[in-house]
């Protein structure tokens, strides 16, 4: 069953069918990262249609908007009054939501310089699981008052409940921004981004590919252009990191089974195995592997595997945790979902 | 139920080299910053290792006694108030860095390191630890993440959260969790943000890594003096709508200047009714530029004297003000109660005009101080313990401040946390369907509820009973109730 939505009502209303009927509630966003849950029958919750920014005051750096706003309107206006959201949020189809971003958490390549999305997250409101309305958080810049439930929510892919609102604290977009291509080993690209992150450099985004080192700068354009001309190298657009946060590289659009390591940026790396590396090697991409690489790997990080439309071979999208971190989980979640109405194993099996 | 004392104290020496019982030492712990409320710990343990703290968590789940944990004892909600019927686990002895990692800037330390203590340790790599309280003197990094503490470098830099990369937990049954990682995430609920602030009631912090960031190049600070709050106020909005992100900006009222003037000798103009003090950073080739924006903007908004330090040893006189302002303050009274609501930035001048009607009603002065670039206010009312009456009604005024910052769409705490102190005003911020949720996190982590009982999130029935007195008694003392 499918059901677009557009006011609370409508929600609290499907959330009492689903507990009547036995079924689950599947929480969608713009459809553009479906990630399977439990077979659990289920009633599929379209958040998109409940959509619209509520408040937006530049001044304040607040925005606040309904979780199925799309992220492309949500830039527009922000970046209409020289904003921008935090991170370079991914923006995966016309169609993704805020909601989307922020039940998946996702960043992009601003992520290592800038901070995560989860760290632009000043309150939500979320729908409960006897279908009434619960606000955490806030519209201010510091607020301690109770647990942070509502950065808690940021990446818990919908197992925590319906997000209906959420407020976001925004930033000024940099002045000026430039990059550079700089050919060179994977082991001088590392040792060029330490330097620039050991010192105020502007360094806003760097990525390794194809013998490429590739780094953006933002600041003021005094400062981003003294950066630029210290670094030598190829002058590029700035076109790339969105191709690159969006996923719409042409070694990734093509790619079937996508994986990506999150480590430590220290830890050794090899440009054979990983075509793509961003976030100054913390973030590692690895392209239609043919066996899981989490079985082979000892190393800090841990693996999501991000998209599969063909695989060699059955994975979870998740990375293991230790029994403690699973019994935890389990425990919140029956906090706010204790008959396992919302998304249900949709980011582990079972939770 | 009431301790057996003896009995546990006998089972913890075993535990711990470090175990206080006796009522005159005891009385060093029996409040925190907020010394209004004291309460006498049953039993002070001192930890010396990890292993040593999951033992005695261990013993107080089996048994049922409430734990508590205290830092450096700075925090002004009562966070760590002792339980008369508990132990107070203090982490002093947990005062080690243990690593300084240059590649990832990083640094591992124990819970018990002082904030400026770790910037002070990588300051000749030229590196800092960001968040700065006031209190970074003796504030602890494990009570800063309990209250995700704040400082007057947030504005840019961010909060206690945004600067930790990993968190080792010690939980109420005694089990380590270990949460974030080397990575920039983790896979799984986010356990790290939902442990910033949460008050010692979800598990022991014993052990941070921090995020570390370089120095600035090139720093100035501003300080600007208004003949009018309003002005003041607007000009702090003006700023941030002009697109600059400053690296502080503080603002300070009449009474907190010349008491700070009169403290430290800062320079700061006395006939000002207000002051702001606008830090800016980066690289040596836009500052200048970044300044005289600034200095426009403030003009335009009537400021009528502006300065500008470069120089470390000026800017550190003009900071020194603002961070001796509570103790400067604190000489002009036997005693103050120092408030901490946020509101959105554009309420600031009608919030302070408010408050100062209300310093009339209540007739008690009140000094203000405070985060203006987040909105995030820190009255301080100055009153006399020693006198029933004043006390009562500077709790009263508290509470009205807290309630108004609701009124306004901000919130009853910034970053000085919930505590016993506002107890209450939590009743008022969530409904009771949102405070049972905080209830049911607590009890994920803590079936038990030892950790820090009482503290943080109101019972429901505590808030009927807080309801039904707003109603029914308006201006009747509830300050003596058991806030709990
Ligand atoms: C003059 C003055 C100025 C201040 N200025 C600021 C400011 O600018 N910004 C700001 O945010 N705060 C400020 N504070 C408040 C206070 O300093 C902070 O809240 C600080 O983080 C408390 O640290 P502490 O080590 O003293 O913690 P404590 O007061 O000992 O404890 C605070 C809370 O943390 C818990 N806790 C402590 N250690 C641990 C641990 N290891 N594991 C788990 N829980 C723990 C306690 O149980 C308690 O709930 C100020 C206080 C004073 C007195």
């Amino acid at each position: 069953m499918t059901n677009l939505v557009t006011s609370v009502d409508q929600f609290a209303e499907l959330v009492r069918t689903a507990i009547a009927s036995n079924q689950a509630l599947t929480i969608c966003g713009g459809g553009t990262r479906p990630f399977p849950g439990d077979s659990k029958a289920s009633i599929e919750l379209h958040m998109s249609g409940y959509a619209g920014v509520v408040d937006y005051r530049p001044e304040e750096l607040v925005v606040r908007a309904r979780s199925g706003t799309r992220l492309t309107d949500l830039k527009t206006l922000l970046g209409a009054e020289g904003q921008m959201l935090v991170s370079d949020p991914p923006v995966h189809g016309k169609t993704s939501t805020i909601g989307g971003l922020i039940a998946t958490g996702v960043s992009g390549s601003r992520r290592p310089y800038a901070g995560a999305i989860r760290d632009a997250v000043l309150g939500v409101s979320l729908l409960l699981q006897d279908a009434t309305q619960a606000e955490f958080g806030g519209q201010v810049m510091k607020n301690v008052a109770g647990y942070d439930v509502s950065r808690l929510v940021c990446g818990s892919f919908g197992m925590l409940g319906p997000i209906l609102d959420v407020s976001l604290k925004v930033a000024p977009k940099p002045e000026m921004e430039a990059s550079v291509s700089l050919e060179c080993s994977p082991m001088r690209a590392k040792e060029i981004i330490e330097k620039l992150t050991r010192r105020v450099s502007g360094i806003s985004a760097s990525c390794y590919l194809e013998g490429q080192l590739r780094l953006r700068f933002s600041g003021s354009e005094t400062a981003v252009t003294k950066e630029i001309s210290g670094q030598g190298g190829e002058s590029i657009g700035n076109g790339f990191w969105a191709e690159l946060d969006n996923q719409t590289l042409a070694s990734l659009v093509a790619t079937k089974d996508l994986w990506r390591l999150s480590t430590d940026p220290s830890e050794p790396f090899s440009e054979e195995r990983f075509p793509i590396a961003d976030w100054g090697f913390g973030q590692r991409w690895l392209l239609d592997p043919e066996v899981n690489p989490r079985d082979s790997y000892g190393g800090v990080g841990h693996w999501t595997r991000v998209r599969r439309s063909e695989a060699a071979f059955s994975a979870e999208t998740f990375h293991p945790l230790s029994p403690l971190q699973m019994r935890l989980m389990r425990r919140v979640k029956s906090a706010f979902d204790s008959e396992g109405l919302f998304n249900p194993g949709c980011m582990y099996p079972g939770l | 139920m009431a301790l057996d004392k003896p009995s546990l104290a006998a089972k913890l020496k075993v535990l711990c080299a470090e175990v206080i019982s006796d009522e005159a030492r005891l009385s060093v712990y029996e409040s925190d910053g907020l010394t209004a409320k004291r309460q006498l710990p049953g039993i002070v343990v001192l930890p010396e290792t990890i292993d040593e703290v999951r033992s005695i968590a261990r013993l107080c789940h089996e048994q049922e006694v409430p734990l508590v944990v205290r830092g450096a004892g700075t925090g002004l909600s009562g966070g760590a108030m002792p339980h008369s019927e508990g132990v107070l686990m203090v982490m002093a002895k947990f005062n080690r860095i243990l690593e300084v990692d240059q590649s990832s800037l990083t640094a591992v330390v124990q819970p018990g390191v002082t904030n400026l203590n770790i910037s002070e340790a990588v300051s000749d790599l030229g590196l800092y630890y960001a968040p700065d309280p006031s209190s970074q003197i003796a504030c602890t990094i494990g009570g800063n993440v309990a209250e995700n503490s704040g400082g007057v470098h947030c504005l840019k830099y961010g909060l206690t959260v945004h600067n930790i990369q990993s968190l080792k937990i010690v939980l109420a049954d005694g089990e380590i969790l270990r949460v974030g990682g080397q990575s920039f995430d983790s896979p799984g609920l986010d356990f790290l943000s939902l442990l910033h602030g949460s008050e010692g009631m979800l598990g022991v912090v014993v052990e941070v890594t921090v995020k570390l960031l370089p120095k600035p190049p090139a720093v100035a600070v501003l300080m600007a003096a208004f003949s009018s709050i309003e002005d003041a106020a607007n000009a702090v909005s003006a700023v941030i709508a002009a697109g600059i992100l400053p690296a502080g900006l503080e603002m300070m009222d009449k009474l907190a200047i010349e008491a700070a003037e009169a403290f430290v000798g800062a320079g700061y103009p006395t006939g000002a009714k207000a002051l702001l003090l606008c830090e800016l950073d980066g690289c040596d080739e836009e500052l200048s530029t970044l300044v005289d924006e600034v200095r426009g903007v403030l003009k335009k908004h009537g400021a009528f004297e502006i300065s500008v330090a470069t120089e470390e040893s000026e800017r550190l006189r003009l900071w020194q003000g603002r961070k001796a302002a509570f103790p400067a303050v604190g000489r002009l009274a036997p005693d103050y109660y120092c408030m901490d609501g946020t509101i959105p930035r554009r309420e600031l001048a009608s919030m302070l005009n408010r408050i100062s009607e209300m310093s009339a009603e209540y007739n008690l002065q009140v000094a203000n101080v405070f985060h203006a670039g987040d909105g995030n206010l820190h009255p301080l009312i100055l009153y006399d313990a020693n006198d029933d009456d004043q006390v009562r009604r500077a709790e009263k005024f508290g509470s009205d401040i807290l309630l108004l910052c609701i009124e306004k769409g901000g919130t009853i705490t910034g970053e000085h946390g919930v505590g016993v102190e506002k107890i209450n005003e939590m009743c008022v911020q969530f409904s009771d369907k949102e405070l049972a949720l905080f209830h049911r996190i607590k009890k994920a982590f803590d079936e038990k509820g030892i950790l820090n009982p009482g503290k943080g999130i109101p019972t429901l029935s505590r808030c009927a009973e807080f309801g039904a007195m707003h109603v029914h008694v308006g201006d009747e003392k509830f300050g003596d109730l058991e806030r709990y």
